[in-house]
């Protein structure tokens, strides 16, 4: 006696290895090997700390759903990134239409950004405090400047692949990621500048 | 092009992987997606299966008599975490909660997905007993089958929350209080312990008869796992050393890494078939 049942578990993804190696990965190895890589992606591209997790939870159940599909023709950060990104525009429309921008309703929340980690209490209190000025830049930077930055020099991936996931093209990645370095260089000297003149006082 | 300042680079060491997931964050997300995905499978095989229901016919109850359910398996999977994240895991039911309600409203039928272009095909499986969709109000605390989806042939299904177990013989599994949401992770806990008791008692076949209710009340829950591995050992108690195999093959295709799969795989050894 038989009955049809949809595929209920992904077929595994193809991804691009070394030339001419395809190898198939499961939906838990893509899991492990890339929560970190979503879960900061998401943080950076704004996303409240609060709503981090919930909006890694939709990236990774269209993961599951659409790995399949993957046909190991781009990296599989570059296909995480794009439906990361998808997540988070849904997300920041959502936001918006249920609670309009207030007055600095955009703040960092420190408590919530950075992960202890490892090290003396010192060393997480320099490292939440780094965290904390990185995402506040990161804020202040125009959403297509931010990723850009964000792929080149916090995830250091290659310029083409950053096309790919963005749908430009490599110049304009270059010249993004120029005007980014640009204004990531100025607002931290601003916010250092800040700092200085608030012991000084 | 422009670099960045010695500074900058400076900043983005010192937060270099600081704005990641704690591991505890990470196996509570891992949780909660394989929660949800799991739902997802049990709610397409559920209306799979009434679709199919008119072909499957009674026969289909006897069939059910085997193994676990297609969707209480799959949605086992959430289990294959270690028991270190079955604390997690109760966040995740709560994920496969809000889950649930989603899927039942955005579902398409497999006949309908099969005819979208790079969507999963359609596989061909033994019919085997399933888990009824089900749809969690939270504002009420209710649990019901949703419309559309009478209860199948396939497997009994309590008719009501709070429901006294299908089989007769079988003691009840903990008692949910009507209005509340009766999938706890402590009353899924208890009723596994009850089914051990009666294993320990040797009272196998009531035991069998338990986890089977259990998988049906607790289809997404965290410790399917450990029931289909209880079951196995009850199967092998009866005597039952071809169809204890059988789950016990299904169980290491499923859970490979299981911490249970040494066990599973050493259960029955010695028992002649029936």
């Amino acid at each position: 006696m038989c009955v049809f049942l949809s595929l209920t578990l992904p077929e595994p993804a193809i991804t691009a290895g070394s030339p001419g190696i395809a190898r198939r990965q499961t939906f838990e190895e893509v899991y492990d090997e890339n929560v970190e890589f979503v879960w900061r992606v998401v943080a950076r591209l704004g996303v409240r700390p609060s709503s981090v997790e919930d909006v890694a939870q939709e990236v990774f159940v269209v993961v599951h759903r659409k790995l399949s599909d993957f046909e190991g023709m781009s990296s599989i950060r570059t296909w995480l990134y794009q439906i990361a990104r998808r997540a988070v525009l849904d997300h920041q429309r959502t936001v918006r239409r249920k609670e309009p921008p207030k007055e600095g309703s955009d703040a960092v929340d420190v408590d919530h950004l950075a992960s202890p980690g490892e090290g003396s209490p010192e060393m997480s209190a320099a490292r939440a405090e780094a965290v904390r000025l990185l995402h506040v830049i990161l804020g202040d930077m125009g959403h297509e400047k931010r990723e850009v930055f964000i792929l080149a020099e916090l995830e250091q991936m290659p310029a083409p692949e950053i096309a790919e996931a963005i749908g430009i093209n490599v110049n304009t990645v270059y010249s993004r990621l120029r005007l980014a370095r640009d204004s990531f260089n100025q607002a931290l000297a601003r916010h250092q500048a800040r700092g200085r003149n608030r012991i000084g006082r | 092009m422009s670099k960045l300042d010695t500074r900058a680079e400076e900043l983005i060491a010192a937060a270099s992987n600081g704005d990641g997931p704690t591991p505890a964050e990470k196996a509570r997300l891992r949780a909660t997606v394989l929660a949800r995905v799991g739902a997802t499978a049990a709610v397409g095989a559920g209306v799979a299966v009434l679709s199919a229901k008119a072909k499957v016919g009674a026969a289909a109850v006897s069939a059910a008599e085997t193994g676990a359910g297609v969707g209480t398996a799959i949605v086992a999977k959430a289990s294959v975490l270690t028991l270190a994240l079955k604390a997690a895991a109760v966040v995740g039911v709560v994920g496969v909660v809000a889950g649930i309600g989603l899927v039942t409203t955005t579902y398409v039928t497999p006949r309908a997905r099969s005819s979208v272009p790079g969507a999963p095909v359609p596989l061909v499986v033994e019919s085997q007993p399933h888990t009824p969709p089900r749809v969690v109000d939270i504002t009420s605390g209710t649990v019901a089958t949703p419309e559309g989806h009478a209860q199948p042939v396939e497997a009994p299904v309590p008719a009501a929350p709070g429901a006294t177990s299908v089989d007769p013989r079988v003691p009840p599994t903990p008692s949910h209080a009507a209005g509340a949401v009766s999938d706890s992770f402590e009353a899924e806990t208890a009723a596994l312990a009850g089914a051990l008791a009666l294993l320990r008692d040797g009272r196998a076949d009531l035991a069998l008869a338990s986890l089977r209710d259990q998988d049906v009340r607790y289809f997404d829950g965290a410790l399917g796992e450990e029931r289909a591995a209880t079951q196995i050992d009850a199967l092998c108690m009866l005597g039952r050393a071809a169809d204890a195999r059988a789950l016990a093959e299904r169980f290491l295709v499923k859970h490979p890494r299981s911490l249970l799969a040494a066990r599973v795989q050493a259960l029955c050894s010695g028992v002649a078939p029936r």
